[in-house]
C-alpha cells in the first residue's frame, strides 16, 4: 500500500505541511485573541 | 463540542446559500489547467519551418545545387526557402528579415562556383533574425553543414574539377558544347572517386535513432520499424499530450486554490467584524478562543470538502490506485497547512482589505516559487532556491507526484 501511492516519499512533505500548519494557528491564535479581547474586531 | 459544530454548521449553511463564490473558485483550476493543456497540448506536435531567404549572387552551378538541395521534399519538411530577386535584395537583410519575417538570410557571393571548382577559399554568408531566438541557430547549424559538404566535395572531387574547369577553358565544339568523349572522361572520374571512397562513407557506423517516450520500446523487445527493421515506431493516431498536460498543470493549480477558500473563509472573521455579526455572537455563551477555533474548524471543513471535489476530478482524469491511509495523511496535512496560512495572514492584517492584499500576494508568491503554476525546472536558480520556504512548493510536489 505504500508503494502503491510513494507515501514514503511524501511523507517529508506531509510532516512539513502538517508541521507548518499547526506552527501558523498556534501563532496567529494569540493575535486573534488579543484582538478580539480587545474589543479591535467588535 | 456541539457548540464549535454548531459554528461550523452555520458557516457551511452560509456557504450553501451564497454557492456562487465557491464554486467559481473551485472552477478556477479546472478552467486554468484545461486552457494550458489546451493551448499548448492539443493535437499533433508541429514543427517550425525555418524560413529562408536565398541569396545567390553566383548564379552558377553550385548555386543551383544549393537551391535544388533545398527544395527536396525531406528538406520541405523544415525549411521554407525562397530565392530573392535583384529587386527584393536593394531593401537590405534587416528590411527583408522583417518584411518576409524570416529566419536567416544565406548569401552565395559571386563566384562561389569558380572557386569551389578551383578549390579556392570562398565563403557563405548568414545574416540570422535577431527576431527569432532557436530557429536562426538551426539555419547556422545547416548552412555550416552545406559549407562542411562544399568544402569536402571540392577536395574529394579535384581531379574532375580541375577537368571540368579545363574543359570550361577549352574551345568549343563544333556543335556549341563539350564533346561526348569528355563528358563520359569526367563522369568516370567522378565515378571512380565516389567508388574509392564508398568503403569509407558507407554505410554509416554510428546512426542516430530518435524515440520519444509514447512510443518507445523496450530495449532488446526486438520492435519492427514499419519497414521490418528495428527502429522508431510511428505515434499511434490521435494521441495527445492534453490529458498529462492538465494532469501537471492541475495539482498545483488546485493547492494554490485551497489556500484562497482557507483565506476567503478566516476572512469571514473580519467580514463578521465589519457587519456586526461577531459582536452577536460574543454576546451569548462564547469566549473568544472559541470563536476563533470554530472559524478555523469551518475552514478546515470547507477546504475539506474543496479537496474531495478535486481529487473527484483529478481521479476521473487519471483512475489509479492510492491507499487510502496515505490521501487522507495528505489531505489532513493539506487542510491543516491552508487553515494555519490564512489564519496567520488575517491575524496579521489590519483590516479585512488589507488582508485581501496581504493574501493575494503571499499566495502569488508561495505559488511561483513553490512551482504551482511554472514547472520548477523553469524557474530561475535564484528562486528555487527560495522554493523550500514556499508552503506551496511542499503541497504541490506532494499532490503532484500521485
Amino acid at each position: 500500500m505504500t508503494e502503491q501511492l510513494g507515501l514514503r516519499a511524501v511523507l517529508p512533505n506531509i510532516a512539513i505541511l502538517a508541521g507548518a500548519g499547526f506552527l501558523l494557528l498556534a501563532l496567529s491564535a494569540p493575535l486573534w485573541q488579543r484582538r478580539l479581547l480587545k474589543g479591535e474586531l467588535t | 463540542m456541539r457548540l464549535l459544530l454548531a459554528m461550523v454548521e452555520k458557516d457551511l449553511l452560509r456557504r450553501l446559500r451564497s454557492p456562487l463564490p465557491t464554486i467559481l473558485l473551485l472552477l478556477f483550476p479546472l478552467i486554468f489547467s484545461g486552457l494550458i493543456a489546451l493551448t499548448f497540448g492539443g493535437g499533433e506536435a508541429k514543427v517550425p519551418k525555418v524560413h529562408l531567404l536565398l541569396d545567390d549572387r553566383d548564379g552558377g552551378l553550385v548555386g543551383r545545387l544549393v537551391g535544388a538541395a533545398f527544395s527536396r521534399e525531406e528538406a520541405q519538411t523544415y525549411f521554407e526557402v525562397k530565392t530573392l530577386t535583384a529587386e527584393e535584395r536593394k531593401a537590405g537583410d534587416a528590411a527583408l528579415l522583417e518584411r518576409e519575417e524570416a529566419t536567416a538570410v544565406l548569401r552565395l557571393p559571386a563566384g562561389l562556383t569558380d572557386d569551389v571548382l578551383a578549390g579556392r577559399p570562398a565563403h557563405l554568408e548568414l545574416v540570422k533574425s535577431p527576431a527569432q531566438s532557436i530557429l536562426p541557430d538551426v539555419a547556422e547549424q545547416v548552412t555550416s553543414v552545406l559549407a562542411e559538404v562544399l568544402s569536402s566535395s571540392s577536395r574529394l572531387l579535384r581531379g574532375p574539377l580541375d577537368q571540368m574547369r579545363n574543359t570550361q577553358a577549352m574551345p568549343a565544339t563544333a556543335g556549341g558544347g563539350v564533346s561526348d568523349p569528355r563528358v563520359a572522361e569526367i563522369a568516370v572520374q567522378v565515378n571512380g572517386v565516389v567508388t574509392r571512397a564508398r568503403p569509407y562513407l558507407l554505410p554509416p557506423v554510428v546512426t542516430l535513432d530518435t524515440l520519444d517516450t509514447a512510443t518507445r520500446s523496450e530495449p532488446g523487445s526486438g520492435a519492427k520499424g514499419p519497414q521490418g527493421q528495428k527502429g522508431p515506431q510511428p505515434k499511434p493516431a490521435g494521441s495527445s499530450s492534453t490529458p498529462s498536460l492538465f494532469l501537471l498543470f492541475l495539482p498545483g493549480i488546485a493547492v494554490y486554490t485551497l489556500f484562497n477558500l482557507a483565506d476567503q473563509m478566516m476572512r469571514d472573521l473580519l467580514i463578521e467584524a465589519r457587519l456586526k455579526t461577531l459582536r452577536r455572537q460574543l454576546a451569548g455563551p462564547l469566549t473568544a478562543g472559541r470563536v476563533l477555533a470554530g472559524k478555523a474548524l469551518s475552514t478546515a471543513a470547507v477546504a475539506t470538502l474543496a479537496l474531495l471535489a478535486l481529487t473527484a476530478v483529478g481521479a476521473a482524469v487519471a483512475p489509479r490506485g492510492v491507499s487510502l491511509a496515505g490521501y487522507l495523511l495528505l489531505s489532513f496535512a493539506l487542510v491543516a497547512a491552508a487553515t494555519g496560512y490564512a489564519s496567520a495572514v488575517f491575524g496579521v492584517a489590519r483590516n479585512e482589505r488589507q488582508g485581501a492584499t496581504l493574501a493575494n500576494l503571499v499566495s502569488l508568491l508561495m505559488a511561483f516559487t513553490g512551482g504551482s503554476f511554472i514547472p520548477l525546472n523553469s524557474l530561475p536558480a535564484a528562486l528555487r532556491a527560495l522554493s523550500p520556504f514556499s508552503l506551496l512548493y511542499w503541497a504541490t510536489q506532494a499532490t503532484r507526484s500521485w
